[in-house]
């Protein structure tokens, strides 16, 4: 579904991605692990179109995605969260949800009716508003939700118009481990039904929800492999993951 | 020819006095992230405080030394009393609060100086003209005025460059969260370079007084083509705004020269720094030296 | 603290509404008939005011070029009859519909030009180049002396709309403003609250989300763009119709600030703020120089403070009426 060849990625002197090649099949929940600035959420941002690589290909579903914008890719069905929370602060919870399904829904809008009246997107913006948890703080503008509650968000927006590859970019930081168990379980319940590319540095989390692992390091693959085996890999363990993995 | 060669020399001239503008300018941004629309007043204190000293002391040194002093003690005050509550605001309310001060600063000089414009002569020194080959003459005084400005930009490269103060400078503009890392106490950053900027400008209106008309109202124009200037050369980058500021002053004059040499409309005389500004903006949105983005 | 009796917006906007209605058979009676006229030149302003609220408030697009647009509208009906008289263009061009929706056309294209290359930056930068670009529009009209120049452009305006309502009748025009500036804000507000006008504020609110979410942000803020610019340029079109005379100070930067600023002291992103702020504004600057010559000594400061302390404007700082409070945006 999702291939990366050959993908190069420099700010001057510093390489970010140093000839990554990456193949992910359908409905693959594949993990990202490495250290801090191995290039996880660079590379996520050349897939979603967030960064321009220098050189390389990523492909997506046999489409060349390299001339495409960031916003012609998330309707061709690529969607992401961000690790810093990125919402529209001022609008409220079912808002944010709602403009992200109106998006997709390719309907034609009149520029007189209003927005909030419309039943269908509303409808399908409250269904995911609820499938994260947040039905009772719908109507809640961002700037007063909690953090855990705005991760919440964060993944409903992404899920709006059912997008066949989504890239989680450390879904559960800075939450509370209760927070995070609910999320933890709400990309469970999507695995397998889409394709997801996973960064996490919570190990439990990644042992128990990849189907393959890839190792990051300075921007470069170390290891593909099921989590068993990246767990028992020699470089692995020197270079990430020490002789106290979790 | 000659006609050429004495508009390149305006062109430059005119580029130098923009650098001298722009850089307060850009500084002022690059540091305190502070759009200062008043900053075209400064220039034109300089020239109504240049005049007003030449009138008095017949010393053209005098008058251009006074007049930079005195605009830097108005600056100082001015920073100290109103620009740095806007540090944190938003542009929008930076720029309507520059546009309070120009509106102040037109109206003070009509107040003071009154409304009829004020002239100054150029110094019996300096006035007169040279030859150079080719059978033109080119006025002595201009070419004064480009060797102070080189100077000037010269004196500005080297205190960016090698001195203590001007690394920190440039580390803060693009970087501006590493302020508070570097132990430095940011008021005094921000009066400094906002003073030292006034100084140019005031420095610019002072010596190109007896080029102009003195009058309420003379900054603003100028003001807005140092904008088409940082918008070219990148905003918080004082070589962007040196490097800019040439190609904006020779365009300018050299386009003005087009509609009467070619068939061109009169109109593209004033277009061609435009022409210049969205060609830039198509091959480098940032600018040609941008440090900074735009959002900060 | 004391709960006193507070305004509720939506009554303000009625007292607001109430009292331009009745204002020329008010001042008929007073014998004071002139300020029909002066409200009526106050609302056509407001119409341009309110257009820049939609760019500004809802969209976050801080033009500082906006009178640009209302001079072109304005020169385009002044032109249009330079042109008739001269006999090059065929007489019917003059009916005021005409030369109105062609005063909204030129300003709107112009705008498309503009926005096209201005969009293409933000924040500080986009503040400035739309600064330069009207900068550049005001020029080149300073130098086409035929048409006036410095001098202004004095002409006949055609008062006969649809040959059927006579805009010489003072009361009528300034009712047929007043219903223009009323569909005006109805439009924008129907605009604002429709999912273009929703992507364009959340454009403002965090464009590259916006991006991330799917929308081509450029498109819709050039066409709010757009839209903004027509608008100014329709109420520029009535302008010179009301005054028989346009010039080049219509389009002078200052200008642009001075839209901004009947905004910011209407209140923001209200949409009828403006129409408050552009009349007091406008009202207040024609008679305060009989007090003082010099009263602009005293306004850069006071601006100032407005700014520090009361940026919400007057009708900003009123409470919203309790159902839209939670659907309230900043």
């Amino acid at each position: 579904m999702l291939e990366l060849r050959d993908v190069r990625k420099s700010y001057g002197k510093v390489t970010v991605t140093d000839g990554l090649s990456l193949a992910i099949e359908p409905n693959e929940l594949r993990a990202i692990i490495g250290p801090n600035g191995a290039g996880k959420t660079s590379l996520i941002a050349q897939i979603s179109g967030e960064l321009r690589s220098d050189s390389g290909e990523i492909v997506f579903n046999g489409r060349s995605l390299n001339a495409m914008s960031m916003p012609a890719r998330r309707r061709l069905g690529i969607s992401r969260t961000f690790q810093i929370t990125s919402l529209l602060r001022d609008f409220s919870a079912l808002d944010n949800v709602r403009l992200a399904v109106q998006a997709l829904d390719g309907r034609k809008r009149s520029a007189f009716a209003s927005a909030r009246g419309d039943a269908l997107s509303t409808r399908a913006a409250a269904e995911l508003v609820e499938f994260v948890g947040l039905a009772e703080r719908a109507d809640i503008i961002v700037s007063h939700l909690a953090h855990g509650e705005q991760r919440q968000l964060e993944l409903a927006v992404a899920l709006a118009g059912s997008p066949p590859l989504l890239l989680l970019d450390e879904p559960t930081a800075g939450m509370a481990s209760d927070d995070a168990i609910r999320v933890k379980n709400l990309i469970a319940s999507i695995k397998g039904s889409r394709t997801v590319l996973l960064i996490e540095h919570d190990m439990p989390t990644v042992f128990a929800l990849a189907d393959r692992v890839t190792v990051l390091v300075n921007g470069r693959e170390i290891a593909t492999d099921t989590p068993d085996q990246v767990r028992r890999n020699e470089q692995v363990r020197a270079s990430y993951l020490g002789d106290d993995d979790a | 020819m000659s006609l050429l060669l004495e508009q390149l020399l305006n062109g430059l001239q005119l580029g130098l006095t923009l650098f001298l503008i722009s850089a307060g300018l850009t500084l002022v941004f690059g540091i305190m992230n502070f759009l200062n629309l008043a900053h075209g007043s400064l220039y034109m204190l300089g020239a109504f405080l240049c005049a007003t000293f030449l009138a008095k002391s017949q010393n053209f040194a005098a008058a251009v030394a006074g007049a930079v002093f005195v605009t830097m003690v108005a600056a100082f005050i001015l920073e100290r009393g109103v620009i740095r509550f806007f540090y944190h605001r938003s542009h929008l309310d930076q720029v309507i609060a520059t546009f309070g001060l120009i509106i102040f600063f037109n109206e003070f000089v009509r107040f003071v100086w009154g409304p009829v414009s004020l002239f100054a002569s150029v110094p019996p020194l300096l006035s007169g003209s040279v030859h150079v080959g080719g059978g033109a003459t080119l006025p002595v005084y201009r070419i004064v005025l480009v060797c102070v400005g080189l100077t000037t930009a010269a004196a500005i490269w080297w205190t960016v460059a090698r001195t203590r103060a001007g690394i920190l400078v440039r580390a803060v503009a693009s970087q501006p969260f590493v302020m508070p890392a570097l132990g430095v106490d940011t008021n005094s950053l921000s009066t400094a370079v906002f003073v030292a900027g006034a100084g140019l400008a005031a420095l610019a209106g002072a010596l190109t007084a007896p080029l102009y008309s003195i009058e309420a109202g003379i900054g603003e124009p100028l003001l807005i083509k140092s904008f088409v200037v940082l918008v070219i050369g990148g905003l918080g980058s004082v070589l962007g705004a040196f490097v800019a500021a040439l190609a904006v002053g020779v365009v300018d004059t050299v386009g003005r020269l087009l509609p009467g040499l070619v068939a061109l409309p009169a109109a593209f005389g004033e277009a061609a720094i435009y022409v210049l500004m969205i060609l830039v903006l198509y091959f480098r949105p940032q600018g040609l030296f941008g440090v900074r983005t735009s959002d900060g | 603290m004391a709960r006193g009796i507070r305004l509720q917006r939506p009554a303000v906007l009625l007292i607001l509404a109430v009292l331009l209605l009745l204002l020329p058979i008010v001042s008929n009676a007073l014998g004071m008939s002139f300020l029909t006229v002066d409200f009526r030149r106050f609302l056509i302003f407001a119409i341009a005011a309110v257009s820049l609220d939609l760019i500004l408030g809802y969209g976050g697009m801080v033009s500082f070029g906006h009178a640009a647009y209302f001079g072109l509208g304005a020169y385009t009906v002044g032109l249009a009859h330079v042109a008739i008289a001269t006999q090059q263009w065929p007489a019917w061009v003059s009916e005021p519909l005409v030369t109105w929706c062609a005063g909204a056309l030129v300003s709107a294209l112009v705008a498309l030009a503009v926005g096209a290359i201005s969009l293409r930056t933000s924040g500080v930068y986009f503040i400035m180049i739309t600064l330069a670009f009207a900068q550049l529009v005001y020029f080149i009209f300073v130098g086409l002396k035929n048409i006036g120049g410095d001098d202004g452009l004095r002409f006949v305006a055609n008062r006969q709309l649809l040959g059927m309502i006579d805009l010489g009748n003072r009361m009528v025009f300034y009712y047929l403003v007043l219903a223009i500036l009323g569909g005006v804000v109805l439009l924008c507000s129907r605009l604002t609250n429709s999912h273009f006008g929703m992507v364009v504020q959340g454009c403002r609110d965090n464009e590259p989300r916006m991006r991330a979410l799917g929308y081509e942000t450029y498109i819709y803020r050039l066409i709010c763009f757009v839209v903004a610019g027509a608008l100014a340029g329709f109420a520029g079109a009535l302008f010179a119709t009301h005054e028989s005379f346009v010039s080049v100070s219509l389009m002078h930067w200052s200008r642009s600030g001075d839209f901004i600023i009947m905004v910011l002291l209407g209140g923001i992103g209200t949409l009828y703020g403006p129409v408050f702020g552009a009349i007091a504004y406008l009202w207040l600057e024609s008679f305060l120089p009989e007090y003082s010559e010099h009263w602009m000594l005293f306004f850069g400061p006071f601006l100032i403070l407005a700014i520090l302390f009361a940026k919400q404007g007057v009708i900003g700082s009123l409470p919203p009426a309790p159902a839209s409070a939670k659907q309230r945006h900043a």
